[in-house]
C-alpha cells in the first residue's frame, strides 16, 4: 500500500500533518506520538520579533468545536532557530514552518532567515489568522495583498511555499488563484472561521481580546472546509493540504476525495493527543477495505465522479 | 511521566452543592505530587476539550479529585458511575515547591481552590513534622464548606471564613491572616483572593506560591491558550499555566 504523497516536490511518507498552532513544534506531543510517523510536522506561526499574544481567556469551547484567540504568541524567529529547529531537524519527517507577520517585510525576513538556517523543508505563509489586529487575515482576505506578500516572499526563498487561506472571504477561488499566480507551490485550507461566544452571566464576550472574537475550529467547521477544498481544487493546479475538524480517518478521506493531497489534524489533538496516528490508521483501514493500493488514487476522486 | 489512562472510578459522589468527590484508580498516582492536575475527557464529541481538574489527594494507587460543576463537561463527569472508566491525562503541570516549607507555614484556600492544598498540607506534614501548619479556608457559606475534617488531620490549626459568617468568621480567607507572621504561604483560589494575598505577602516580605486556574485546550504546553503574565527584566512574558505552572511565585506574576 502506498501512502506517500508529493507536496510541491517534497515527499511526505504519508498524507498526515498537523494544523499550525495546535502542536507547537511537536516536542510536547512526543509523550504520545512518534513524530517520525507523521507525513510532516507543521509548526506554530513564527514572526520576526517575539509576539506576546492576546489577553486571556484565549479559548472557549463551543458545540463540537472551539474558539481560540491566542494571537500567535511566539518567541520570534531567532529563538525558533535556536530552540526548535535543532529538535525538528532530528525528526525523520518533513518540516513545515508556519510564517506570520504584520508587514510584508516581516514575512520576507522570517522566510529568509529560515531558509538560511537550513533544515526546513517547506514554508507555510499564514495570511489568514483572524487573531492579530493588523496583518494576518488582512492579507488573506484581499487578493491584491495576498499576491503581494506571496510574490515578495517568493523572491527571498527557494523553499516550497504553502499559502494558508482564510474561509472568511466572499470568494475563496479569487484568493487561491492570486496565491498561485504569485508563486505559491501549494495551498493549505482552511484557517479558522471568525466567531464569538458571549458569557450570559457576565453579559460580555467570553474571549479576552479587545474585539471579543476568535477563530472557530473543530468538527463543527468540517463541512465548510470540505466545500472550500472541493471548490478551490477545481480552479488551481497546485496541491492542497486540507484541514478543518479532521478527527478520524473517514474525515481525512473526505478531504482527499474533495481534492486535497494531504490533510492536517488540528483541534482533534486537544481532544486526543494521538489523533494524528488514529487518523493515519483510519486512512489505511479505509484503503484496505476498499482495495485502494495508492492513496494518490483517492485525491480528487469525488470531483471526477461528480455529475 | 504524563500519559493517557482509562482510570477506574472508585467513587464519584456529591459532597456539597455542585461539588463532587471523585476517586480514580490510576497508575499516575505513583508519581503525582501536590499541585499537579489531571485532564479529564468527556468522550462526548460536543464537549471535546479536556477539563483540567486539580489533584486533591494521592493515596497509594488512587487519585482523589474534588471538582465543581461549572458547565456541561463537568456536569457529564458528575454523571459517571463507580466501576466505569474515565479517560484522563495525568499527572500534569508542576507541583508546589517544597524546599522552603518549614517554620510557620500558611496554607490559604478559597472555595474550590482548596482541594489541591490538601495533598500539599499532607506532604509538608510528612516531610517536615516540626513545621507549624496553619490552614485558612474561605467559602461562600456554611453549606459550601468542604474538607474541613481532612485538613484538620494534618494541620496544627485551621481557620474557616464564610462570606456570610454562617460558619467560622465572617469575611474571606485572606482577612483571617491579619496580625500573623509566616515564613511561607501557599495558596489557591479565586483571582481576586490571590491578588490580595500576593499584596499582603509582598508587604510582609513573605514567600508566597499560588496555584492559578485558566481556560485550557491542550493542557500540555503546546497551544498557549492558558497563559499567565510573568515579570521578565523590565517587561513581561506570557508563560503557560498548564506546563510552566500552575504554581507560580506570587512576586513573579503581574497582578491585573
Amino acid at each position: 500500500m502506498n501512502l506517500s504523497v508529493n507536496i510541491a516536490g517534497v515527499t511526505w511518507k504519508n498524507p498526515v500533518t498537523v494544523a499550525s498552532g495546535t502542536f507547537a513544534s511537536g516536542m510536547e506531543y512526543t509523550f504520545f506520538v512518534e513524530l517520525s510517523r507523521l507525513g510532516a510536522i507543521t509548526t506554530k506561526g513564527v514572526s520576526h520579533q517575539p509576539w506576546a499574544g492576546n489577553a486571556v481567556p484565549r479559548v472557549a469551547e463551543t458545540y463540537g468545536g472551539m474558539l481560540n484567540s491566542i494571537g500567535l504568541q511566539n518567541p520570534g524567529v531567532e529563538a525558533f532557530i535556536q530552540h526548535d529547529l535543532p529538535f525538528l531537524r532530528q525528526q525523520d519527517t518533513a518540516v513545515v514552518v508556519n510564517v506570520c507577520g504584520h508587514k510584508v517585510e516581516e514575512y520576507c525576513y522570517v522566510a529568509y532567515r529560515l531558509t538560511e538556517a537550513g533544515g526546513v523543508d517547506m514554508l507555510e505563509l499564514n495570511v489568514s489568522c483572524p487573531n492579530v489586529s493588523e496583518g494576518g487575515m488582512a492579507f488573506g482576505t484581499n487578493w491584491k495583498m495576498t499576491e503581494k506578500v506571496v510574490a515578495e516572499v517568493r523572491k527571498v526563498t527557494n523553499l516550497p511555499l504553502i499559502v494558508k487561506l482564510s474561509p472568511n472571504v466572499t470568494d475563496i477561488d479569487v484568493i487561491a488563484k492570486a496565491a498561485e499566480s504569485a508563486g505559491a507551490d501549494a495551498l493549505s485550507m482552511i484557517n479558522t472561521l471568525l466567531g464569538m461566544k458571549i458569557d450570559i452571566h457576565t453579559r460580555k464576550p467570553l474571549l479576552g481580546n479587545k474585539m471579543g472574537v476568535g477563530g472557530l475550529s473543530g468538527p463543527a467547521i468540517r463541512p465548510v472546509a470540505v466545500r472550500c477544498v472541493y471548490q478551490v481544487a477545481g480552479c488551481v493546479n497546485i496541491p492542497i493540504i486540507g484541514m478543518g475538524g479532521i478527527t478520524t480517518g473517514e474525515d481525512a478521506i473526505e478531504f482527499l476525495l474533495a481534492g486535497a493531497s494531504a490533510v492536517a489534524v488540528g483541534t482533534a489533538n486537544f481532544a486526543n493527543p494521538r489523533a494524528t496516528l488514529d487518523v493515519l490508521a483510519g486512512i489505511e483501514s479505509y484503503m484496505t477495505k476498499n482495495g485502494v493500493d495508492d492513496v494518490n488514487k483517492l485525491i480528487g476522486a469525488a470531483r471526477q465522479s461528480h455529475r | 511521566m504524563k500519559a493517557m489512562y482509562d482510570a477506574e472510578i472508585l467513587e464519584n459522589a456529591a459532597i456539597a452543592e455542585d461539588i463532587y468527590d471523585l476517586r480514580l484508580r490510576c497508575p499516575a498516582a505513583a508519581t503525582a505530587v501536590a499541585g499537579q492536575f489531571v485532564a479529564v475527557y468527556t468522550d462526548n464529541p460536543a464537549t471535546l476539550l479536556p477539563r483540567p481538574l486539580s489533584i486533591c489527594e494521592v493515596n497509594d494507587d488512587t487519585l482523589r479529585i474534588i471538582y465543581r460543576i461549572a458547565g456541561q463537561g463537568t456536569q457529564e463527569i458528575s454523571q459517571r458511575q463507580k466501576g466505569e472508566t474515565l479517560r484522563i491525562m495525568a499527572p500534569l503541570g508542576n507541583g508546589f515547591p517544597l524546599e522552603n516549607a518549614r517554620g510557620n507555614i500558611a496554607i490559604v484556600g478559597g472555595g474550590i481552590g482548596s482541594p489541591p492544598l490538601l495533598q500539599l498540607t499532607k506532604s509538608i506534614r510528612q516531610n517536615t513534622p516540626d513545621a507549624k501548619i496553619s490552614v485558612y479556608l474561605g467559602f461562600r457559606s456554611a453549606e459550601h464548606v468542604i474538607l474541613e475534617q481532612d485538613f484538620a488531620k494534618y494541620a496544627d490549626e485551621i481557620f474557616i471564613a464564610t462570606d456570610d459568617g454562617s460558619h467560622g468568621a465572617a469575611g474571606n480567607a485572606v482577612s483571617l491572616l491579619e496580625g500573623s507572621k509566616f515564613d511561607i504561604i501557599y495558596a489557591c483560589g479565586p483571582h481576586i483572593m490571590l491578588k490580595n494575598l500576593a499584596k499582603w505577602a509582598d508587604n510582609s516580605g513573605t514567600i508566597c506560591y499560588v496555584s492559578l486556574e485558566e481556560r485550557m485546550a491542550c493542557s500540555i504546553g503546546a497551544c498557549l491558550a492558558c497563559v499567565a503574565k510573568i515579570r521578565q527584566g523590565d517587561g513581561t512574558t506570557n508563560k503557560t499555566v498548564c506546563a510552566v505552572g500552575p504554581v507560580f511565585d506570587a512576586k513573579e506574576l503581574v497582578w491585573e
